[in-house]
């Protein structure tokens, strides 16, 4: 769609649609990428974890990916193109801390054949070069008509990616806010999910997506808007084997920090019937300390949250939690030999709660691993 | 103004000198002359601190009881200082510069004080642990930026931190007040400060730059931290020019100067608001120049009872323009036994009774003292009540869920061993349940892959044939063509009729049956690993139901080399070779193959009694009764795998588990 903006500062929409032009910040990318799909992996992430655009990578690699992935013998198409696709995919990482797209709100947009198609108030959405990276490698897989076992763990790593660089509207577009140019949504779960219909881990990532959303929140504010939007779809998986158990989780949390405290407790209390994984059954034990003590049942919430550090010693969330609760009840002693000991322990554990928000991004060690493994001649 | 040894005033976390904890359950009421409070208390006139006090200038009340104050002691007591960092994105450039200026400040501490630095962003850690100040650091502090601010937590920890008992405690945090992670809420913070004897002062750090644009487009814009979303969407209505869409994750955004500025003024601290210019050395200058010239009141406690809080009122009645700034009370903890790391032992499920059959399983299998956990579990004769009581004890290492999957097999192995039916289907259930949990999050792992194969064993070991199909169907749904459970379905199947009449409507060599087992026992001989074991079980299938020249063609198809890999799979296909040959009426050859086997285990008795059977036949006396004297005098243990043929992959069972422990460590 060509388009022409009316009254608003040119020079800003400039600034903004200038990231989405070649650069010539990374310079031999169609080498690295050859280099990587022989095996050398961790010399080339380096290379661009140093980088500080990506528009580069990504322009190179549309110019020039695809034919680098014909280039190979037949027998060896697959592979180059897991391997093209997982490249992207590691550039997409190394810029998970910066702004995965920009938002702009235009008083007007003209359309050339439609004329004037703003609505007041709305944005338009300009996606930067990680993302469009992410998209690119799944377009390449998405060649292959029969998707290969190997492309699911690059759509879980996909996953992993997005949710730890925090763009939910990425996976899932917005339903919640209106954008201008609602085509150039990307929804690139909708892709993973055309791919591997019945993957749970998608449907839970689209759940968690709209969780997302949901926050950040006002501490000691109730009602969260879109609570009766989210919950279904965590309580729909909380029965599926593979994902039941953090749904189960995530719908506990969502009930504690909308104050339905009896709704937590009871699914928060099935989650160690559903799973061992250390990393669930500390969030369920911590967030049940949470909601006990928000009802009042100190010595209950006590309980919870050593039992979250029974699962993840020192901990940092539950360890505060716990140390807070204790100083209430005027046990300083206990609470002050917590405090130190936490924070004197290294290396500092990996604390659930915190890493909340990043969802599968806990996953990215073994995925990538799995990829490599893959792509490794 | 006059000191006392501090030795004297043993001063416990709430700054209250505890006698021994026997005496102070026999005395409820402060009595004793070391039963010593300190209360900070800064005294200013129109903001200047106020010097030249003395104890008669002060009243103090303790739980609304006038007290007598021992001492007053202004510079004399060495004093712990801990800086807080918010390293938070929204002021890294306070982080770039508190990196240089905490030597500046460690430098106007004198010698005997102490200084930390604790950094928060998205968790709190020490950047700098406590350490001598009055010279040179030695090492400097750690300071990065990051994407969170777990404030109020950093905030609790300091408050809630032991102090030296011979010490005063000043923090001073640096902090934009915006808190985006913290497990705890402001008004906590406020209640903890509160109860600490610790004196908090918080610098509210308001402005951060932050490039909104490329910075190779627009230079940077002034935003203030922790921005709030109506200011950003009329900025954004009114100028089309939209914040970063991509801002770092809060579960909250919570920002409470006024509880901060109550949390620190109950310590007897403040909170400043500096100008744009003032660097933070600056401020904790001033800050603790005023905390220097602050008085340190010592008194004991009478007239009111010990334990629990104490309100604290302290003025100066003759000068009333003063301002008296002083923490508003104390607490004494009830004493109690001292508690180690509590939460890290991970002894939240340990409610296990002492003295029970699982006490002593859940002892040796802790201790690694596998030779006593095989005895402990031999010895159980109640196996549904050592199952129901492990369910019932929950998750006994969550920390470690591998260890508890390993002991559910052994436990499990145990009570099927029992052979009673209670037992059997409560071992059942727990196997059912635990085969969910022993999954990995994202695919079928190696630790699964063994823990099945754990349990396939331990089944096959009781002869369970339906459940040993139910499982290997299971695990063939997570581990599609593995080998030893393509096998043990075959087997699972083959035992179904193993002992039923050849012929008839149930027999095992009835038509779908023959086709069901023949083509599972093909499928695990595709498999290298298999092959052998498959053709030699497949072949004596086929010898039971009389199609011995099928059954003799599987063994001859059988690789030897790599049948003999394994001595009971090499021996067994010897063996049932010579039953094969016997059932063609090829006794000669029948004789070889049993003498084959022989050659392979010399002590086990099935081939010589083939053999003395074959001998008995063909009218050779003395043969075969220097057969049965070989038998008869073969040594005690002598081991026949044809004994254990019917028990399938239990003969691997040992190692098996002795991997799985493996893992658990």
């Amino acid at each position: 769609m060509r388009s022409v903006c009316l009254l608003l500062p040119l020079a800003l929409a400039g600034a903004f649609l200038a990231s989405d032009q070649p650069s010539a910040q990374a310079p031999g990318v169609i080498m690295q990428l050859d280099r990587y799909a022989h095996g050398e992996f961790d010399a080339v992430v380096a290379e661009l974890k140093a980088l500080t655009q990506f528009d580069g990578v990504l322009e190179e690699l549309r110019l020039g990916g695809q034919a680098w992935v014909d280039a190979g013998p037949e027998p060896e198409r697959a592979r180059r193109r897991l391997a093209a696709a997982t490249f992207a995919l590691e550039a997409a990482r190394a810029a998970e801390y910066t702004d995965w797209k920009r938002v702009i709100r235009l008083d007007a947009w003209v359309d050339e054949k439609e004329g004037v198609t703003a609505k007041e108030g709305a944005d338009r959405v300009f996606w930067n070069a990680p993302p469009l990276l992410v998209e690119w490698g799944c377009a390449l897989l998405r060649q292959d008509p029969k998707p290969p076992p190997i492309e699911r763990i690059w759509h879980l790593a996909s996953v992993a990616v997005a949710q730890g660089a925090g763009d939910m509207e990425f996976l899932v577009g917005t339903p919640f806010e209106a954008r201008m140019n609602v085509p150039d949504e990307i929804t690139h779960l909708w892709h993973a999910q055309d791919r591997f219909k019945t993957e749970p881990r998608l449907r839970l990532a689209a759940a968690i997506a709209l969780e997302m959303r949901t926050w950040p929140v006002r501490r000691g504010v109730p009602h969260v808007p879109n609570h009766s939007f989210v919950a279904p779809r965590f309580a729909e998986l909380v029965r599926d084997e593979a994902v039941g158990a953090e749904a189960a989780v995530r719908l506990g949390s969502l009930h504690v920090r909308t104050g339905r405290l009896k709704d937590a407790l009871n699914v928060l209390e099935r989650v160690e019937a559903m799973t061992r994984d250390t990393y669930l059954i500390y969030l369920a034990r911590y967030l049940k300390g949470i909601g006990l003590e928000k009802a009042g049942q100190t010595a209950d919430a006590e309980a919870a949250y050593r039992g979250a550090l029974a699962a993840i010693p020192h901990a940092q969330s539950a360890t505060m939690a716990l140390a807070a609760l204790l100083a209430k009840q005027d046990q300083r002693r206990e609470a002050g030999a917590l405090i130190e000991t936490q924070l004197s322990t290294r290396p500092q554990p990996l604390d659930p709660w915190r890493a909340y928000a990043a969802g599968d991004a806990r996953f990215w060690p073994e995925l990538i691993a799995r990829l490599r493994g893959e792509i490794r001649p | 103004m006059t000191t006392r040894p501090l030795l004297a005033a043993l001063l416990v976390s709430s700054a209250v000198a505890l006698p021994g904890a026997g005496q102070a359950l026999q005395q409820p009421v402060f009595r004793s002359a070391l039963d010593v409070v300190t209360i900070d208390v800064a005294v200013r006139s129109g903001g200047t601190p106020v010097g030249g006090l003395t104890a008669k200038d002060f009243v103090l009340l303790d739980n609304g009881v006038p007290q007598t104050i021992e001492s007053v002691e202004m510079e004399a007591v060495p004093i712990d200082v801990s800086i807080l960092v918010d390293a938070n994105v929204d002021v890294d450039l306070s982080v770039a510069s508190m990196n240089r200026q905490v030597p500046a400040i460690a430098a106007l501490l004198r010698q005997g004080d102490r200084l930390r630095v604790t950094s928060i962003s998205g968790h709190v850690s020490d950047a700098l642990r406590l350490q001598p100040a009055g010279g040179p650091l030695a090492s400097a502090p750690a300071l990065e930026a990051d994407g969170m601010s777990a404030a109020y937590d950093g905030l609790a920890a300091a408050l809630l931190r032991p102090v030296d008992s011979s010490r005063r405690h000043i923090i001073v945090a640096i902090t934009n007040g915006i808190d985006a992670a913290s497990t705890l809420a402001v008004q906590a913070v406020a209640g903890i400060a509160r109860r600490s004897p610790a004196v908090l002062h918080i610098v509210q750090v308001d402005i951060a730059r932050r490039p909104l644009l490329p910075s190779d487009t627009l230079p940077d814009l002034l935003w203030e931290s922790g921005r709030d979303r109506r200011g950003e969407t009329a900025q954004c209505r009114m100028r089309g020019l939209c914040g970063p869409a991509r801002s770092p994750w809060r579960p909250y955004d919570q920002k409470e100067f006024d509880v901060l500025r109550e949390a620190a003024e109950a310590t007897g601290g403040a909170l400043h608001v500096p100008g744009l210019f003032n660097s933070a050395s600056s401020i904790f200058r001033k800050v603790f120049e005023d905390y220097r010239r602050s008085y340190l009141l010592r008194y004991t406690p009478e007239g009111v009872p010990r334990e629990g809080w104490h309100d604290v009122v302290v003025t100066v009645p003759a000068y009333p323009s003063y301002t008296v700034h002083a923490r508003r009370g104390y607490g004494v903890e009830a004493a109690g036994p001292d508690g180690g790391t509590p939460g890290a032992s991970g002894a939240f499920f340990s409610g296990v009774p002492a003295g029970t059959p699982l006490h002593a399983v859940i002892d040796a299998y802790g201790r690694a003292d596998y030779r006593r956990l095989e005895q402990e579990l031999a010895g159980i004769s109640d196996g549904a009540a050592l199952v129901t009581a492990f369910r019932e004890a929950g998750n006994l290492w969550p920390a470690n869920p591998k260890r508890e999957a390993v002991l559910v097999v052994e436990i499990a192995d145990a009570a099927m061993a029992t052979r009673r039916i209670q037992a059997r289907d409560a071992a059942r259930d727990l196997l059912r349940s635990y085969r969910m949990l022993v999954r990995h999050p994202l695919w079928p792992d190696d630790f699964e892959r063994y823990w099945l194969w754990g349990v396939i064993a331990s089944l096959q070991g009781v002869i369970l044939p339906d459940l040993t199909r139910e499982f290997a169907d299971y695990a063939l749904t997570r581990f599609p063509n593995e080998p030893r459970f393509l096998l043990a379905q075959a087997f699972a199947v083959d035992q179904t009729r193993a002992f039923a009449e050849t012929s008839g409507r149930n027999g095992a060599g009835q038509a779908s049956h023959v086709r069901d087992v023949t083509a599972r026992y093909d499928a695990a001989a595709r498999f290298p690993e298999t092959a052998a074991e498959a053709r030699v079980r497949k072949a004596f299938f086929l010898h039971r139901i009389g199609r011995h020249a099928e059954a003799l063609a599987e063994l001859e198809g059988a690789d030897g080399r790599t049948a003999d890999r394994d001595v009971t799979i090499g021996y067994l296909r010897r063996l049932i070779r010579g039953r094969v040959l016997e059932g063609l009426g090829r006794f000669g050859e029948a004789r070889a193959a049993y003498e084959s086997a022989r050659s392979v285990l010399p002590d086990a008795q099935s081939p010589a009694v083939a053999l003395m059977r074959l001998h008995v036949r063909s009218g050779d006396r003395p043969a075969a009764d220097a057969l049965a004297a070989a038998i008869e005098t073969a040594p005690k243990h002598a081991f026949d795998p044809w004994w254990v043929y019917w028990l399938g992959d239990a003969r691997q069972y040992g190692a098996i588990v002795a991997r799985l422990r493996e893992e658990t460590r």
